[in-house]
């Protein structure tokens, strides 16, 4: 994506230099212009999905979602406008409804006035909005495949296989920390660690051989195949005892 | 492997120089009891007459309907057929008698769309109508459905008898740049809803630099009362295959997929049948027709999601991904099907291409209008006389298109409105009925051509209802990938719900208007874009019958009713 060459766009009539290709979104939030976003990470590939990041090309003025609008020469955009501004609103206005508990957006929600409507409240618990970072992260960056949509239209949900605890997953958390509302969120107690919002799926957390403080999962020690279970401080003793030790 | 020549002399030999009858066994005749009266003649038949399975004609208010032929006469056409009134036909015909007194048409010959001349069967016999002179029939221009109904489906000598595989022998030596050149000339225009220039997308693949590349025919056909694509693959699936192996070798692909719903059993077998019969002629697979071109087509069945009708939903469901669309560009003609340059056609588009390639392209603009070349089939379903398909050159008239072929209103009732484009398209008023069918002008009116469907309805039909249904559809097929589509619709749903429930408040006009005007503007792909159309052109055209709901009545006499 960042291979292609430099040429200038405008946003809001300012010009920029940007790399062909690029996603609009990318280049106007590290020139600090602050377009709302919640689907978008800089890590993922882009989706299209909450429809918030919207901008309006000058040239056709045309609406278009700027994380999935990539960068061309020339290219005019204005971030913010009455339509956008209107458009913005209704959409979190449907996200308010679809997502009442969801956390982390309320900012937002003062930005674009967003007020109780007549907008029917389904799944009045509700937090996740369903803008697929989790699954994306879990399928792009990490390769697990824990997580994928099941369902389709307002049954669309975030799902493991067969809605059940997964057995591929090894907690390592990246979904939960690149959920935007809180709607994927880590449990712990002595044993365990459940992440909620995963069909209970839960781990087995393993504790330092040496000093007994929490290590990783079971799976996390599987997968990384490690023979030693000892903590960073209690490893890096036994390396240099091992080290020492030598005739 | 015989030569075409020799397939073509069988086909014609059968079609003229044998006694047969034929009964229409598309999914409409099946449906009102093809299979019962196929079943009644065909031992009686046996030995005498051939008994041929034919696709459909296009007259669906007419099936079942059986055709019967003896050499040097016309064909006569029969509808409604029950078993007895079949057996009765056979008897006679086994007699070298003619029944006239059942017939209701007759064809004394079929125009051959390809060459330009036709078959003759026999000099009409007067007093019986003829094909040409019948309401349904006779204002029609039938390009698409050029062997619809008189050929058996998989039969390739049939196919050959009228010219079929002629176009892509002759695309085969021509050089590709010509084929596309001849393609955009003929200003033919996709025919899946969008309208965009075939001849256009086809160079844009061709100038792409990687390879492979890949051709894909959409025949994800869903709309709710359109049966268009169907019935071309039931009847006559050899034209969609010359079709896209003349695409294929424009472009140089190497493979193609027909992508085709599964709940389309009938055309998934019988494309089946029709790639094996053209793999088994040399028409498909290596060296085709001794050209050097080879090209690999295969079919893929869709799971049920009408969103995978959209382009880029549709090359995921391919490639074995959830079927959900991606935001475009990048177009299927730069990076499509694995990345790769990949041409999507509707069905009907393709099944124009050996058309334009034998006649030309001038040829082909001389039906329609100037930037609406060519004909268009349409689904006419209803509150009308005569539903069926019906064939028109684009720029038709809406009012002739109701009135006269398909006899207009019911007895006693008035047409109110007619629904194009399916769950997508928009209601156009009896006052917009002289409108011209071209793509600008339904979407000046707030609808959109879509594939084909024409949905007429009468004083019977609430609009408010209506509205509503459609918006189920499109809500329930919704992927579920992004906010306005998804939550935009369900709300918009629920609104209408509540105004046909008499709960309706005086501000929920104006809410569901500025909710469908954001679904419209901000959704990711297509079905988003339209799915509030029915609720607009509603709103628009038919205000008043919204207002009556508000105040508690329901003009159509169909909602409040517990």
């Amino acid at each position: 994506m960042n291979q292609g060459k430099d040429v200038k766009i405008y946003i809001d009539g300012r010009k920029y230099i940007a790399k062909v290709g690029r996603p609009l979104l990318e280049v106007a939030l590290e020139a600090g212009i602050d377009i709302p976003h919640l689907c978008y990470h800089s890590a993922l590939s882009p989706y299209g999905a909450c429809r918030l990041c919207l901008v309006r090309e000058v040239e056709t003025g045309r609406i278009l979602a700027s994380c999935t609008l990539p960068v061309r020469d020339g290219l005019s955009v204005i971030s913010e406008d009455e339509e956008l501004f209107h458009l913005r609103r209704t959409l979190l206005k449907l996200l308010a409804a679809m997502a009442p508990k969801a956390k982390g957006l309320s900012e937002l929600y003062e930005r674009y006035q967003v007020n109780p409507t007549r907008f029917f409240r389904r799944e009045p618990q509700n937090a996740c909005i369903l803008c697929g970072r989790c699954v994306r992260v879990c399928n792009e960056i990490l390769e697990r495949g824990v997580l994928e949509f099941a369902f389709r239209s307002i049954q669309t949900k975030v799902a493991t296989a067969f809605l059940e605890p997964s057995s591929e997953c090894v907690g390592c958390l990246a979904c939960e920390s690149l959920c935007p509302t809180g709607a994927i969120n880590a449990h712990y107690t002595e044993e365990e660690l459940t992440i909620k919002g995963l069909y209970g799926t839960s781990h087995r957390i393993l504790r330092c051989k040496e000093c007994g403080k929490p290590l990783a999962t079971e799976g996390q020690i599987k997968e990384l195949g490690l023979d030693v279970r000892l903590c960073s401080s209690c490893r890096r003793k036994y390396e240099t005892n091992r080290w020492i030790s030598l005739p | 492997m015989r030569s075409l020549e020799r397939l073509r002399q069988d086909g014609l030999k059968r079609l003229l120089e044998t006694p047969w009858v034929a009964v229409g066994m598309a999914s409409c005749g099946l449906a009102a009891g093809a299979k019962a009266v196929f079943d009644a003649i065909s031992d009686l038949a046996e030995g005498d007459l051939l008994i041929r399975k034919v696709g459909c004609l296009g007259d669906c208010f007419r099936e079942p309907i059986l055709m019967a032929h003896l050499p040097g006469r016309p064909i006569l056409l029969f509808q409604e057929v029950s078993p007895e009134k079949a057996q009765e036909i056979v008897l006679r015909l086994k007699q070298n008698e003619l029944p006239l007194d059942l017939a209701y048409a007759q064809i004394s010959s079929w125009k051959k769309i390809l060459s330009g001349g036709s078959l003759v069967f026999g000099s009409p016999f007067p007093g019986l109508l003829l094909f040409e002179e019948d309401p349904f029939f006779g204002p029609q221009v039938r390009l698409i459905l050029r062997a619809a109904g008189l050929i058996e489906p998989t039969n390739l000598a049939e196919y050959t008898a009228l010219d079929g595989f002629k176009a892509l022998k002759k695309a085969l030596s021509m050089p590709p740049e010509a084929v596309i050149s001849e393609v955009k000339a003929s200003g033919l225009r996709g025919r899946g809803g969008a309208g965009f220039p075939t001849g256009v997308k086809w160079a844009l693949a061709r100038s792409q630099k990687s390879y492979p590349r890949y051709v894909i025919c959409n025949a994800d056909e869903g709309d709710p009362g359109a049966y268009m694509n169907r019935n071309e693959l039931e009847s006559d699936p050899f034209m969609i295959i010359e079709g896209i192996i003349i695409g294929a070798y424009a472009i140089f692909a190497k493979e193609g997929f027909i992508y085709v719903r599964d709940e389309y059993p009938l055309a998934v077998k019988r494309l089946e049948e029709a790639i094996f019969a053209a793999y088994a002629h040399g028409l498909l697979g290596q060296n085709i027709l001794g050209s050097g071109f080879s090209f690999d087509l295969r079919l893929v069945k869709g799971g049920g999601a009408f969103v995978c009708g959209e382009e880029t939903a549709l090359i995921a469901s391919i490639e074995g991904r959830l079927g959900r669309p991606c935001p475009r560009p990048p177009y299927p003609v730069e990076r499509g099907l694995w990345g790769k340059p990949t041409v999507i056609n509707n069905v009907e588009t393709w099944a124009n291409i050996p058309l334009i390639v034998v006649r030309g392209g001038k040829w082909f603009k001389t039906f329609g209008t100037e930037d609406n070349a060519g004909t268009k089939v349409f689904s006419v379903v209803g509150k009308l006389k005569r539903v069926g398909l019906v064939e028109v050159p684009l720029g038709f008239s809406m009012h002739k298109l109701l009135f006269e072929i398909a006899g207009g209103p019911l007895q006693g009732r008035r047409l109110k409105a007619v629904q194009t484009g399916g769950p997508s398209g928009g209601c156009l008023p009896e006052s917009l009925f002289d409108l011209p069918i071209t793509y600008e002008s339904l979407k000046a009116y707030g609808s959109i051509m879509g594939s084909g469907g024409l949905v007429a309805l009468d004083d019977q039909t609430c609009m408010v209802d209506m509205a509503r249904y459609f918006l189920s559809f499109t809500m329930e097929e919704s992927c579920g990938k992004c906010l306005p589509c998804r939550e935009g619709l369900y709300q918009m749903w629920r609104i209408l719900g509540e105004i046909q429930k008499g709960k309706g408040r005086a501000e929920d006009l104006e809410t569901l208007e500025s909710l469908a005007y954001v679904v419209s503007k901000t959704s990711l792909c297509g079905l988003g874009m339209t799915a509030p159309n029915p609720v607009l052109t509603t709103l628009r055209y038919f205000g008043e019958e919204y207002q009556a709901h508000l105040q508690g009545s329901c003009p159509a006499g169909v909602c409040f009713q517990t």
